[in-house]
């Protein structure tokens, strides 16, 4: 009797089977070429004859092969596609089939398409809108850390009043929670140069407005103290807009003396672009506030604090309360009526629009939810139609895990082509919406641009 | 690749995943009833075939080994009196369900095949 297992064993070398297992395979091996040469000799072979036809099973290199493919995990492997070949030539594959695949079924992948669209478009306008509002940073740097300053009256029924000259000094001297306070008044001024005149926005800033926002002027200086009192001399900081569009950048523009109001400024900076608040003013001057209370004015001003690091709105708006309460007691009867208020920068201008936003969020979340709904069902229906299919491809060898890449391919390229048509409608909405939008109720810094934070949402 | 050898036919071997989604289907049918040695799968296929279909060491036994490995079908080591020791391989409960679907998904395929082509089967 021929040694089977030591030819068996000579033509898996290379293999590298694990030992108890190369043990079993020549076992079995062995004994099928055992029945195969007794079913030669039986029909009338020769021993040698029986033994070469028997061993010349073994010589086909597709064993060894095999044997090698069966050491890794068992994959499954592609339907209609090559079965060889990089994890990208599948996918391709896997696409291109998908592709075949909804446009043979144009009414049903067009429902899919234009389901999913009309979800995520709304989804993006009404996003793209909240994320302007509320998500996006403010353009100065640490901007969390800026707070609205203003002064409360409920015995007069405001909630908002303005602050007065001496609680700008007096505040701005003895608290001691804020890196910086700056404060401003908005106004309009007829601005005259060579000649030419326009009404142009303006407001009149406290010299270190610019610092506690944390910008730097884009050309020239910023405000000097001395620059901030009663009868200094005239100076004025250009907004960068307006340096553009009037001097079109022009940088010899320092020195020059404009007319305002009919009174002559120097001009001694320009501000960057980022200057955007106080909003829409294209030109600075020096508030030159008077701290003598017989000069005192009303309550007026607009505030803005940076807070010192670690401290919170809650810690700065007691210590501010503090400073209000002393002055009460050194003889400011006014302030009996008044008390400071503190707000986070962002929700004194747009608060008002925070419970709109999250109602049209909801309402948005709730049509793309609705669409996915639909698309499931359709899904179910269609897939019930194609057991048909997937029974075929399951007979021409292809696993479980094969259709369910395959259908999951399909429902991929629908969701792409479902989404990148949605952005598009999302962003022709957008443009719609913020036209209809009241321009006067939002500040200009406010922009309704798409960025990462987009990408969760849709 | 081929798993299986096809005799006598005047066009080109079928498709390879055709072949390999037969073999399996045939292995499995031939495990169905009772449980089977790999010689013995390989010899049935060839006699009930007439010949048209024959299986080699080298295709019979990876084969196996993958259906194995993929839960369809359960190898065991059986000594009975007076024989040799073999490895007889039964159908699994999830090889069951594969092959009721690979039967139904044939009988429709074999259908569509016969509406197209007007071949008309035994």
């Amino acid at each position: 009797m021929p040694d089977w297992k030591q030819a068996i064993r000579e033509r898996l070398q290379g293999v590298n089977l694990a030992g108890a297992r190369e043990s079993e395979i020549v076992d079995e091996l062995a004994q099928h070429l055992e029945d195969r040469y007794d079913a030669l000799r039986s029909a009338g072979a020769s021993e040698s004859d029986a033994r070469r036809q028997a061993l010349e099973e073994l010589n086909e290199s597709q064993l060894t092969e095999e044997l090698r493919k069966l050491r890794r995990p068992v994959s499954p492997e592609p339907i209609g596609v090559p079965t060889r070949g990089s994890y990208v030539s599948g996918f391709v594959g896997d696409v291109k089939l998908a592709l075949r695949n909804v446009r043979s079924k144009p009414a049903f992948s067009l429902m899919v398409i234009g389901m999913l669209a009309l979800g995520v478009a709304g989804n993006t306008a009404i996003f793209s809108i909240f994320n302007g509002l509320f998500l996006r940073p403010l353009p100065f740097p640490e901007s969390e850390r800026l707070i609205d300053l203003d002064e409360t009256a409920p015995k007069w029924n405001l909630h908002y009043t303005g602050v007065s000259n001496p609680d700008l000094f007096i505040w701005r001297e003895h608290n001691s929670t804020f890196d910086g306070m700056a404060f401003f008044a908005n106004g309009s001024l007829n601005l005259s140069d060579t000649g030419t005149a326009q009404r142009v926005d303006g407001a009149q800033v406290t010299y270190n407005l610019l610092n506690v926002l944390g910008l730097k002027p884009a050309l020239g200086r910023a405000f000097r103290p001395e620059e901030d009192r009663p009868k200094a001399p005239h100076v004025v900081m250009l907004g960068y807009g307006l340096w553009q569009r009037m001097f079109r950048g022009d940088r010899n523009v320092l020195g020059r003396v404009l007319k305002l109001d009919g009174e002559p400024y120097t001009v001694i900076g320009v501000l960057p672009p980022e200057a955007v608040f106080p909003d829409r003013a294209d030109i600075w001057v020096p508030l030159a506030a008077d701290r003598d209370p017989a000069q005192s004015t009303g309550w007026y001003l607009n505030g803005v604090g940076r807070l010192k690091h670690g401290v919170s709105r809650q810690e700065a708006s007691a210590d501010l309360l503090r400073v209000h309460k002393a002055m009460i007691q050194s003889g400011w009867k006014d302030n009996e009526i008044t008390s400071p208020i503190l707000t986070p920068l962002r929700d004194r201008y747009l608060g008002d629009f925070r419970g709109i936003s999250h109602i049209l969020l909801g309402g948005v979340a709730v049509v793309l939810l609705i669409a996915c709904v639909n698309i499931a069902a359709l899904m179910l229906v269609r897939g019930g139609a194609r057991s048909r299919e997937i029974a075929i491809r399951t007979a021409m060898g292809a696993s479980r895990g094969r259709v369910v890449r395959q259908l999951l391919t399909e429902n991929l390229v629908l969701a792409v082509a479902g989404g990148l048509l949605g952005v598009l409608l999302g962003k022709l909405c957008l443009v719609g919406m913020i036209s209809l939008m009241p321009a006067d109720n939002l500040p200009h810094w406010i922009s309704f641009t798409m960025d990462a934070r987009f990408a969760p949402s849709a | 690749m081929g798993y299986i050898v096809v005799r006598h036919m005047a066009t080109q071997p079928l498709d390879r995943e055709l072949k390999k989604g037969s073999a399996e289907l045939l292995i499995l049918s031939l495990v169905e009833s009772r449980a089977r040695h790999g010689y013995e799968i390989g010899k049935l296929i060839e006699d009930r075939s007439e010949g048209t279909l024959s299986f080699r060491v080298a295709s019979l036994y990876p084969l196996l080994y993958r259906l194995e490995a993929r839960g369809w079908i359960q190898g065991r080591w059986v000594e009975k009196a007076g024989q040799r020791r073999r490895r007889f391989y039964k159908l699994t409960r999830e090889g069951r369900t594969v092959l009721a679907a690979q039967r139904r998904g044939w009988q429709q395929f074999a259908e569509a095949i016969r509406r197209i082509t007007g071949i008309e089967y035994a």
